[in-house]
């Protein structure tokens, strides 16, 4: 066991490496930094200014081999617009993102499990062909059409939930991000959905299972413990994998309900080139995917004896 | 015929329910949900909800230069000087207008004796001194510093020669002197920037970080929270030097929402006042429920082609005119549903030296258009493409195509070219690179100085040029050279006005419009309506309380009513 996290720490640290370095080179030759920040009006002397406290003047390399300087010592830099540590600014922002994403996954296993095994044991069925056909839809539609679609229509037409937002209590804040979660969990539940309705098909024609219904278990039990638990080892690769479809969906879905999360620092900043904010997003969202591939694997093993035995 | 099990009928009959919800979404109302109390005079009390669509950066007066921290800045701070609604200056924190000497080179202010901060000390002429050297230092950085450039011993003391900036004194108590190293008339309108708001200095410099998140001025409003990124909640100034200002208890921002989301809370009566909105929601404002409550906002602002003088083909003023007479001003702004206002003149109305009756004010015109081709030495259209830059947005893709057919119709055939914004700056602010791009100009104070001096030789550079048409004449320079220093408001004005002219004959832009855009609030805001220079002015504002409900819920589902 102990092998394999080495090995897999090192690919993520791999990862990390190759991403941040595409990333740098990318957002680096995107434009001025310096006058999208002090805006068209700045005069030139202000403009030099800028550049030369914050290292633009370097030649590109130079500013590279000094980023990763400050990386490895977790020194993300200071804000070009807020003038604010960008380590601060992302801890203020990474617990929001952070709820909303671990609702989203609530909901998302709430909901995928939930209607893969309700369609599993009534397959074939119309209640299975229908919730299906729901699936499919939630797969398809963009995270920015659903989203807008449950802002409009739960939160201001039927006046359910709150019309987007933050609020002020911890409370308030779970209240308000029931609907940006939803939004973040339709794909992934109706993902969710499918595969754990073909798992669970699967699983319930088995041996032990027969067997166990032989013994006179209750058919809840059958299903839920011992066929469900089985048919959800695939699905935790899954979990893993989504993670980065969480990542990039909350950019959409913070910016749509007014979540104040990663997300919408991230489109802030990439829009108003605040390099060490973008940066330091991009550096944070790359650890937590690869932390969560990493505990999906390790979950992997947990289930599943074979896996952990090489 | 198959029999369906009674559970999957259920779940058929559910999911059929939702599908005929879903297909026929309940109605919602087309008027405000909530109306005033029907009070004539001013009601103390009250939270006004406003939302921004972007998050505020920087609460500091001196630094914050981005419009969404302006509004909070504006509430915060108060500056020596400020606007009416007809854009003519007056004093705020200054008693009266400054004396100005007969050289024009020296501007004294006496300050209101007993203005307060908000943490309740009395404002002196030191503090705006220390406030001055605070934001003209070389360590702070302030994008303000360029609009001071003729204090005398700015660049000493920028330079840490000089332990204090010449050019300002602290005569007495309540008196601060200003002294220029050139004459300036445009100067005073500088002591009503944002960059001139009087800040404490005992608690900048107890704890600057401290200041960061709970400025400290001398506006309407004082601060009581800033959660960064989600709200700024700020509070009644019970210190304001307005005696019974302002009348609200609370403003509460709330920072980044989607303007198409704040629309709906508008709508829902979560949100008081909405500057921003989309086309559709535009529509709804002209429903009759709530076009009482909706204004068009003029923006002192100028939008424009503006065109390389040092670049083929633009470098032949035939040709400039020739586009100036080839835009069609009144098909731009039906494409822009009238947001924009139609003109062919640098200055925005309002401004000084404004002239709707000006000699060579530009208009559509195509015969004059292709004559003006003829001229050029282009009768069959000039040979070349010309690339034109714009920006990312729809409003600037509108623009482009919008010139694209209107300058083929004279021969000129553009090719777009659509950038960032960032890039945008960079590229056209160096010469010889752009030739032909959209281009607009918001005024930093109203004086037709900041319009006229886009369009100076001064202004140019080689890198980051603010005059990004690189025109160079050399008769413009000395007019505005010498209406600078004009100590005449009557001369000053025609001379800005022969100024304005020129402009529009040489076309140097082919301007095409002012911004006007919508504005709403609700039934029960009072005493608001769109300021021309300030994003939100509050000071006058109050609610109508305790407000109405005219439509509930059970309306919006249609269940009464």
């Amino acid at each position: 066991m102990l092998r394999f996290l080495l090995r897999r720490t090192a690919s993520a640290l791999l990862v990390l490496w190759l991403v941040m370095s595409g990333v740098f080179l990318l957002v680096h030759v995107v434009g001025d930094p310096a006058r999208a920040t002090l805006g068209e009006k700045a005069s030139a002397s202000q403009l030099a200014s800028f550049r030369k406290k914050h290292g633009l003047d370097q030649p590109l390399g130079q500013r590279y081999v000094d980023y990763l300087g400050d990386l490895v010592q977790f020194d993300l830099g200071t804000s070009f617009q807020d003038d604010e540590p960008v380590a601060r600014m992302i801890l203020h922002r990474l617990p929001r993102t952070a709820l909303l994403g671990a609702m989203a996954i609530a909901f998302e296993l709430l909901l995928g499990l939930g209607v893969g095994i309700f369609a599993a044991v009534r397959k074939n069925t119309w209640a299975d062909t229908a919730t299906m056909a729901f699936t499919l839809l939630g797969i398809s539609l963009p995270t920015f059409v659903t989203g807008i679609w449950f802002l409009s229509y739960f939160a201001f037409r039927l006046g359910l939930f709150p019309v987007g937002g933050y609020g002020v209590t911890f409370l308030d804040h779970v209240w308000h991000g029931v609907l940006p979660a939803l939004t973040l969990a339709v794909t992934g539940a109706a993902t969710y959905a499918r595969v754990m309705r073909g798992e669970m098909i699967e699983t319930l024609r088995a041996d032990y299972v027969r067997t166990a219904r032989a013994k006179g278990l209750s058919e809840a039990r059958v299903v839920l413990l011992h066929a469900g638990k089985n048919a959800l080892v695939p699905l935790m690769t899954l979990i893993g994998i989504s993670l980065r479809v969480l990542v990039s969906g909350a950019i959409i879905t913070e910016a749509i309900f007014g979540w104040p999360g990663m997300g919408r620092l991230a489109v802030e900043s990439i829009s108003g080139l605040d390099l060490p904010v973008v940066m330091g997003i991009v550096f944070v969202a790359c650890v937590a995917v690869q932390v969560g591939n990493v505990l999906a694997d390790l979950a992997v093993a947990a289930l599943d004896p074979r896996v952990r035995e090489g | 015929m198959r029999s369906i099990p009674r559970r999957d009928f259920l779940a058929h009959a559910a999911l059929a329910s939702l599908s005929s919800q879903l297909a026929g979404c309940p109605s919602v109302p087309e008027t405000p949900r909530f109306l005033g109390a029907g009070h004539e005079a001013p009601v103390y009390g009250g939270t006004l909800m406003l939302w921004e669509e972007s998050r505020v950066r920087l609460l500091d007066p001196h630094i914050a230069f981005d419009a969404v921290s302006g509004v909070v800045v504006e509430m915060l701070f108060d500056s020596l000087y400020g606007y009416d609604f007809a854009l003519a200056l007056k004093p705020v924190l200054a008693a009266a207008l400054p004396e100005v000497s007969d050289d024009g080179r020296t501007f004294t202010v006496r300050i209101k004796p007993g203005t307060r901060f908000h943490h309740g000390r009395e404002l002196v002429a030191e503090d705006v001194v220390w406030s001055f050297e605070r934001m003209l230092s070389a360590k702070l950085e302030s994008p303000g510093v360029s609009y001071y450039g003729a204090l005398v011993g700015l660049e000493e003391y920028r330079a840490g020669k000089s332990a204090h900036v010449g050019g300002l004194a602290a005569v007495d108590r309540y008196t601060v002197r200003f002294t220029l190293s050139k004459a300036d008339q445009s100067f005073v309108h500088t002591l009503a920037m944002r960059f001139a708001a009087p800040v404490p200095k005992e608690l900048l410099e107890a704890d600057p970080d401290a200041f960061k998140q709970r400025p400290v001025g001398t506006g309407a409003f004082r601060m009581v929270e800033w959660d960064r990124g989600v709200r700024v909640v700020l509070d009644r100034n019970a210190h304001y030097h307005r005696e019974g200002l302002p009348y609200l208890d609370r403003v509460v921002l709330e920072e980044g929402l989607k303007r198409d989301t704040a629309f709906l809370r508008f709508r829902n009566g979560e949100v008081d006042i909405v500057q921003s909105m989309t086309p559709s929601d535009r529509r709804m404002l002209k429903k009759p429920g709530f076009a009482p409550y909706s204004a068009l906002a003029s923006r002192s602002d100028v939008y424009g082609l503006c065109m390389n003088a040092e670049l083929a083909p633009f470098d032949n003023v035939h040709v400039r005119r020739a586009v100036a007479f080839a835009i069609d001003r009144e098909r731009w702004a039906r494409a822009r549903n009238f947001d924009i206002r139609p003109t062919g003149q640098v200055l925005p109305p309002g401004i000084a030296g404004y002239d709707p009756d000006l000699p060579n004010v530009q208009r559509f015109d195509l015969a004059k258009a292709r004559e003006e081709m003829r001229l050029a030495g282009y009768p069959d259209g000039y040979p070349e493409p010309v690339t034109m830059w714009i920006g990312e947005s729809a409003t600037s893709r509108v623009y482009g195509e919008l010139a694209q057919s209107d300058l083929a119709k004279v021969g000129i055939k553009l090719v777009l070219k659509p950038v960032s914004f960032p890039v945008y700056l960079e590229a056209t602010g160096k010469p010889k690179t752009a030739q032909i791009m959209t281009s607009g100009w918001a005024m930093d104070y109203p004086d037709p100085s900041n319009f006229l001096s886009l369009l100076s030789s001064s202004t140019i550079a080689e890198r980051d040029s603010v005059n990004r048409s690189f025109y160079r004449n050399p008769e413009l320079d000395a007019l505005l050279d010498r209406a600078l220093v004009e100590v005449d408001p009557a001369k000053r004005v025609a001379m800005y006005r022969e100024a304005n002219d020129l402009v529009a004959r040489e076309a140097p832009w082919a301007f095409f419009s002012n911004s006007q855009a919508p504005e709403a609030w609700a039934p029960y805001v009072k005493g608001y309506r769109p300021h021309p220079v300030y994003t939100m002015y509050l000071a006058e504002t109050w609610l109508d309380l305790p407000r109405r409900r005219v439509a509930s819920r059970d309306v919006a589902r249609g269940r009464i009513g």
